[in-house]
C-alpha cells in the first residue's frame, strides 16, 4: 500500500485516479490542481508517491518535478500525461520522474506502474 | 529544424488522435469545410492553443449528451455538471496531446496550453483561417473538430 498524492488539474481526472488507487488498496493523503500546490502539498504529507499531470495552469509538472526532486532527492513520482512525445518523455525523465504514463490510461497499468515504484 | 505542415496535415493529426482517444466508431460527415474569421459552437466544447513551430488553437465541441456518452465509453462512468465540463477539458487535453505527439514525428516541435472549456453557444474569432471536420459518432451524435491558424503579426 503506498500514500499516494495525486497531481491534475483536471477535477475529473483526479476522481478517476483516486478511484483506481484506491480500488488498488493505495490511500491518497492530498490532491494537488497545479504543480504549485504538489510542491507544497509533498513538504506537508511526504507521500510515498506522486502522480503528476504536465500540462497544468501555475506551475507545470516538469516544473514540478524538478522543485519536488529539490527538495527530496528520493521522491517517485510518476507522470501521468497525455502529452507523450518523446521529448516530454525525455524532459521528465530528465527532471527526476521514475515513470511515464500517457493518457488515455487503465487502471491495470497504473497499478502496476505504482507497484514498481513502490518496489523500486 | 523546419518543417512545412499544411492545414489538412493538422486537421490529419487531429482526426487520428480523436479516433485513438474516443473508442466509438466514428466517421465524418462530409469533407472539410473552410471557416472564415469566426467560428460558433452550439452547446459545449473545448479549446486548447497550440504554440511553437505551428500557433493555433483546437476546438472540439458537441453536445453534453455526446460528451457524456464518450465518458460513459471510455471509463463506463455517468457524468453531468461541473465534471461533465472537467471531462470535457480532460478530452481536448488528451486528443491535443496525440496530436502534438503526431505532429512531433512530422518534425514539429509544439506545445499546448491547458484546456479552456466552453459551455453554451460561444463564437471564437481573431484567426486567419480554420478548418471544421464535422464527424458522426456511433449512436451519439455530432463531434466538430476545428482547427484554427492563428493570424500572423
Amino acid at each position: 500500500m503506498a500514500r499516494i498524492l495525486v497531481t491534475d488539474d483536471a477535477a475529473f481526472m483526479r476522481m478517476m485516479l483516486k478511484n483506481i488507487l484506491t480500488s488498488g488498496g493505495h490511500e491518497i493523503v492530498a490532491e494537488a490542481e497545479n504543480g504549485e500546490q504538489a510542491v507544497e502539498q509533498y513538504g506537508t504529507h511526504a507521500p510515498d508517491i506522486v502522480t503528476m499531470d504536465i500540462t497544468m495552469p501555475v506551475m507545470d509538472g516538469i516544473q514540478a518535478v524538478r522543485a519536488i526532486r529539490a527538495k527530496d532527492p528520493n521522491a517517485k513520482i510518476l507522470m501521468c500525461s497525455a502529452m507523450g512525445q518523446q521529448n516530454m518523455v525525455m524532459d521528465a525523465v530528465k527532471a527526476g520522474a521514475k515513470g511515464f504514463i500517457v493518457k488515455p490510461f487503465d487502471s491495470t497499468k497504473i497499478l502496476n506502474e505504482i507497484t514498481r515504484l513502490l518496489n523500486a | 529544424m523546419s518543417t512545412t505542415i499544411s492545414e489538412n496535415d493538422v486537421l490529419d493529426s487531429a482526426l487520428s488522435a480523436v479516433a485513438t482517444v474516443i473508442p466509438l466508431s466514428m466517421r465524418p460527415h462530409h469533407k472539410p469545410l473552410l471557416v472564415h474569421g469566426s467560428y460558433v459552437q452550439a452547446s459545449m466544447g473545448v479549446l486548447i492553443a497550440v504554440i511553437g513551430e505551428l500557433q493555433g488553437r483546437l476546438v472540439l465541441d458537441a453536445s453534453a449528451a455526446t460528451f457524456s456518452d464518450v465518458a460513459e465509453a471510455m471509463y463506463g462512468v455517468t457524468l453531468e455538471a461541473e465534471m461533465l465540463e472537467s471531462f470535457v477539458g480532460e478530452i481536448g487535453n488528451m486528443v491535443a496531446g496525440n496530436a502534438v505527439s503526431t505532429l512531433s514525428n512530422l518534425g514539429i516541435t509544439v506545445n499546448i496550453s491547458p484546456p479552456t472549456v466552453l459551455v453554451g453557444e460561444t463564437k471564437i474569432a481573431g484567426f486567419q483561417r480554420g478548418v471544421h471536420l464535422p464527424l458522426e459518432l456511433s449512436n451519439s451524435g455530432e463531434m466538430n473538430v476545428v482547427w484554427m491558424t492563428d493570424e500572423r503579426k
